[in-house]
C-alpha cells in the first residue's frame, strides 16, 4: 500500500530514495521550539552523528524517528514509505501514517537507549527473544537461538540466563543492542547509550557500534564520544536549539568549523 | 495480680465463633474489595475530566473520613433517613469492602504508573503490540509494585474488621470483650484477643516479606 | 434542609467540643509519637541486645494489632497493672500516642539513612561540625523523605482519634452519635462530621503529595 507519489501541504512529493528521509520536522511545547524544520537525509549504510548542547533537540528528533513521540509538522519516511506525518499536516497522506501502517514498519528501526531500559524481569536471553517471538512470530526455540547468537555477538553469550540486575551497565546496554538487532531492523538509533556508564565500561560498548557500522547498519547516534564520531561517522551533525546549524565530514567539523556556535561548543567539550 | 486462663480457656468457643467472623469478613472484603478497586482505578486514568472527577471525589473523600464514621453513617443513617435496615454484619461488610476498594485502587494506579517510561519505550520500540506490551511487560512489572503496599493494605483490613463490635456484630474482639465482661477477668481476655489478631495478622506480613525477597533478585539494581 | 442548618448551629457547642477534643488529642498523641519513636529509633541501634529486641516487639506489636484493640487494653489494663488511675481521654490520648510513636520510629530511621554517606563525609572534610551537618546537610535531604511519611502519619491519627469514641469520649465521632440520638438527625450528622473530618485531613494530604513532588525533582541525584 505505498504511495510513491503522496498529497501533503508540501506539494505533491515523490517518495524520496534516501533510505531514512526526515523533511521538515517541526515540534514545540507551547512557546518552547524543540525541533525547528529540520531536514535530514540518511543513505543506507551511512552512520551519522548528532552533536550539540543538552535541549538542542537530538534526543527529540532521535524518537520522533522511532515514533516515539508525535510531531507537529513535516515527513518521516523509512524506505520510501510514509511512516509519520506532522499532526497539523494536511493532505491525504495521513491516512497512510495509520497505527497499522506504522506498527509494521515500525520494526524497520531500532533504538537503544542511554538508560538501558532492559526488562528486569526477564533473563538476558528472554530481552532478547521476546519481540522476535511475540512480534515475527518466531517460535520460542527460533527466537532464543536467535537470541544466543546476537548475544555471543556482543560478547555476552555466558550472560543469557542473568537478570539485569545482575549485569554491569556495560553488559546491560550491550544486552540493549542485542535486543534491538534480534528484529533485524534497517536503521539503529542510538541515544546517548554511553553517557549513563562508567568510563571503564564504555568502551566496551562503543566496540560493538563499530562493528555494527562495520558491518553495514545504518546509525543514527546521539553522542559525546568524539573519538567514536571521527572514526566512524559518515557525516556529523551539529544541533541547537532545535536546527541543524551545520553539517559535514568529522574531519570538517572538529578540525575546521565554520560556525560560531559550532567551536564554541567544541571549545566547551574539548576543554574538559 | 494473678493472671488466671481458667475464664478464658472456658469460653474458647466462643472466641473461635468470633475468629471464624473476623476471618470471613476479612476475607469477602479482601476480595470485593480488590475486585471493585478495579474499575475505580481504571475510572481514575481515563482521559475525559468530568468522567474521572466523580470517582476522584469519592475516593478522596473517604481516604479522609474515618471508617467508624463510615460504620455510624451506613448502619445509622440510612435506616432512620431512608428506612432500609441494614443489619450489623451487613454494614461492617459494606464499609469494609468500600474502604478496600478505595485503598487498592489507589495501590492499583501507582503501581501501574510506577512501571518506568523508558522501559514501555522499549517495548514499544521493539514493535510489541499494546497487549502483548501489557501482558509481558508492564503488567508482570506493576504488579510487583502492587505486592508491598496490599500487604498493608491487608493487614489494615483485620484491623478495622474489629470495628465490628461497634455495632453489636459478634467478631473476635466483641467476643473477648463479652467474655472479660461476663467473667470480670478484662486482662486476660484482652491480652489473648490482641495476641490473636497479632497472630492472624504477622503471617501476612511475614509472606510479603518473603514474596518481595523472592522477587528483588529480578528487578532493577 | 434549611430547618436542618437552623438545627445544626443549635448544637454548634457541641460539634466545637468534639472538635477540640479531636484535636487535643492529635496534638497530645502526636508529641508523645514524636518523642517515643525518637526513643524507640535510639533503641533499635542501641548495642544491646535485649533493647534492640524489646524495641522491635514493641513496633511489631502496635502496628499489627488492630488500634482499637489497643485502647481497650489500655483502658482496662494499664490501671490495673500500674494501679492508677486513667480517665478515657487520658487512656485514648496514650494509647493514640504510643501508636504513633511506633509508626514515627520507622520514619526516623528511613529518613537519615537515605541521605547518602558521601554527603555527610563531605561536609566533614569541608570542616563542618557534626551540628552544622545535621543542620544544613542531613536534615533538608532527610525532610524530602520524612515529611510525606509525617503528613500521612497525621491523616491516619486524625482518623485514629475516632476510634477513642469507643471509650465514649466526647471528640467529633463520639459528639456525633450523641447529637443524632438526641435530634434523630442522624444521617445529616454523621455527614456534617464528615465534612469537618474532610477539612481537617484532605489538606494534609494535598500538602504531603505536594511537598512529595517538589523533592522528587530536587533531590534527584546528580549526574
Amino acid at each position: 500500500m505505498a504511495a510513491s507519489t503522496v498529497e501533503s501541504d508540501l506539494g505533491n512529493v515523490d517518495a524520496p530514495e534516501a533510505q531514512v528521509a526526515i523533511r521538515s520536522l517541526s515540534k514545540s511545547y507551547g512557546d518552547l521550539n524543540v525541533l525547528v524544520d529540520v531536514t535530514i537525509d540518511v543513505a543506507k549504510r551511512d552512520v551519522l552523528v548528532l552533536i550539540g548542547p543538552s535541549g538542542s533537540g537530538k534526543s527529540t528528533l532521535l524518537r520522533c524517528v522511532a515514533r516515539l513521540e508525535p510531531f507537529d509538522a513535516g515527513q518521516l519516511w523509512i524506505e520510501g514509505h510514509l511512516v509519520a506525518l506532522g499532526e497539523k499536516s494536511k493532505g491525504d497522506g495521513a491516512e497512510l501514517a495509520t497505527p497499522n501502517h506504522q506498527k509494521r514498519l515500525r520494526k524497520e528501526v531500532g533504538m537503544v537507549f542511554q538508560e538501558f531500559n532492559l526488562f528486569p524481569h526477564f533473563t538476558a536471553l528472554r530481552n532478547v527473544a521476546l519481540a522476535p517471538e511475540r512480534v515475527l512470530g518466531l517460535d520460542r526455540d527460533e527466537a532464543e537461538n536467535r537470541a544466543l547468537v546476537l548475544l555471543e555477538k556482543v560478547g555476552l553469550a555466558e550472560k543469557a540466563h542473568e537478570h539485569p540486575a545482575r549485569l554491569s551497565g556495560g553488559q546491560q546496554q550491550r544486552v540493549a543492542i542485542a535486543r534491538a538487532l534480534a528484529m533485524q531492523p534497517k536503521v539503529m538509533l542510538f541515544d546517548e547509550v554511553t553517557s549513563a556508564l562508567d568510563p571503564e565500561l564504555v568502551g566496551e560498548v562503543l566496540e560493538v557500534m563499530r562493528e555494527l557500522a562495520r558491518d553495514g547498519m545504518t546509525m543514527l547516534v546521539v553522542s559525546h564520544e568524539m573519538q567514536f564520531a571521527a572514526d566512524v561517522a559518515d557525516t556529523v551533525f551539529f544541533m541547537d536549539q532545535g536546527s541543524i546549524v551545520e553539517t559535514g565530514s568529522p574531519d570538517q567539523i572538529f578540525h575546521e568549523p565554520h560556525e560560531d556556535r559550532t567551536k564554541a561548543f567544541l571549545q566547551r567539550l574539548l576543554a574538559r | 495480680m494473678e493472671f488466671d486462663l481458667g475464664p478464658v480457656v472456658d469460653r474458647i468457643p466462643l472466641l473461635l465463633e468470633g475468629l471464624g467472623l473476623t476471618l470471613g469478613l476479612t476475607a469477602l472484603a479482601f476480595v470485593a474489595g480488590g475486585l471493585l478497586g478495579l474499575p475505580l482505578a481504571l475510572s481514575r486514568m481515563l482521559p475525559n475530566r468530568w468522567l474521572r472527577l466523580p470517582v476522584t471525589m469519592l475516593v478522596e473523600s473517604t481516604l479522609s473520613t474515618p471508617v467508624p464514621l463510615h460504620l455510624f453513617l451506613v448502619f445509622f443513617g440510612m435506616t432512620a433517613a431512608f428506612g432500609i435496615f441494614i443489619s450489623p454484619f451487613h454494614s461492617i461488610l459494606l464499609v469494609l469492602v468500600w474502604n478496600q476498594a478505595v485503598v487498592m485502587s489507589e495501590n492499583y494506579r501507582s503501581g501501574l504508573q510506577s512501571v518506568p517510561k523508558g522501559i514501555r519505550a522499549a517495548a514499544s520500540v521493539l514493535g510489541l503490540p499494546t497487549i502483548d506490551r501489557y501482558r509481558y511487560v508492564i503488567l508482570p512489572l506493576a504488579i510487583r509494585a502492587i505486592l508491598p503496599p496490599t500487604t498493608s493494605s491487608t493487614v489494615n483490613l483485620i484491623k478495622d474488621s474489629a470495628l465490628a463490635g461497634f455495632i453489636g456484630a459478634n467478631d473476635l474482639l466483641n467476643a473477648g470483650r463479652l467474655g472479660a465482661t461476663e467473667s470480670f477477668r478484662p486482662i486476660e481476655f484482652y491480652t489473648v484477643v490482641a495476641i490473636m489478631y497479632f497472630v492472624i495478622s504477622y503471617p501476612i506480613v511475614w509472606f510479603s516479606d518473603r514474596v518481595e525477597h523472592k522477587m528483588s533478585r529480578s528487578r532493577a539494581a | 434542609m434549611i430547618e436542618f442548618l437552623g438545627e445544626l448551629v443549635h448544637y454548634a457547642p457541641a460539634f466545637w467540643r468534639g472538635l477540640r477534643f479531636t484535636l487535643a488529642l492529635t496534638g497530645i498523641a502526636m508529641a508523645i509519637g514524636v518523642g517515643g519513636g525518637l526513643a524507640l529509633a535510639m533503641l533499635r541501634r542501641s548495642r544491646l541486645r535485649l533493647a534492640r529486641i524489646l524495641a522491635t516487639i514493641y513496633i511489631e506489636f502496635f502496628r499489627t494489632t488492630p488500634l482499637i484493640v489497643q485502647l481497650v487494653w489500655i483502658y482496662f489494663v494499664l490501671p490495673i497493672a500500674l494501679d492508677i488511675e486513667l480517665s478515657a481521654f487520658q487512656s485514648g490520648a496514650i494509647t493514640l500516642g504510643m501508636n504513633q510513636a511506633a509508626y514515627k520510629s520507622e520514619i526516623f530511621r528511613a529518613g537519615i539513612a537515605e541521605v547518602p554517606l558521601g554527603q555527610r563525609r563531605a561536609s566533614q572534610a569541608l570542616g563542618l561540625g557534626r551540628i552544622d551537618t545535621f543542620r544544613f546537610v542531613v536534615l533538608p535531604q532527610a525532610s524530602a523523605v520524612i515529611l510525606p511519611l509525617f503528613m500521612a502519619h497525621t491523616m491516619l491519627l486524625v482518623k485514629g482519634t475516632a476510634y477513642v469514641s469507643l471509650l465514649r469520649v466526647p471528640e467529633l465521632t463520639h459528639t456525633a452519635n450523641l447529637i443524632s440520638l438526641d435530634s434523630f438527625r442522624f444521617l445529616e450528622v454523621y455527614l456534617a462530621v464528615g465534612v469537618i473530618y474532610f477539612i481537617l485531613i484532605y489538606p494534609i494530604g494535598v500538602l504531603g503529595r505536594w511537598i512529595e513532588n517538589k523533592g522528587s525533582h530536587k533531590w534527584r541525584p546528580l549526574q
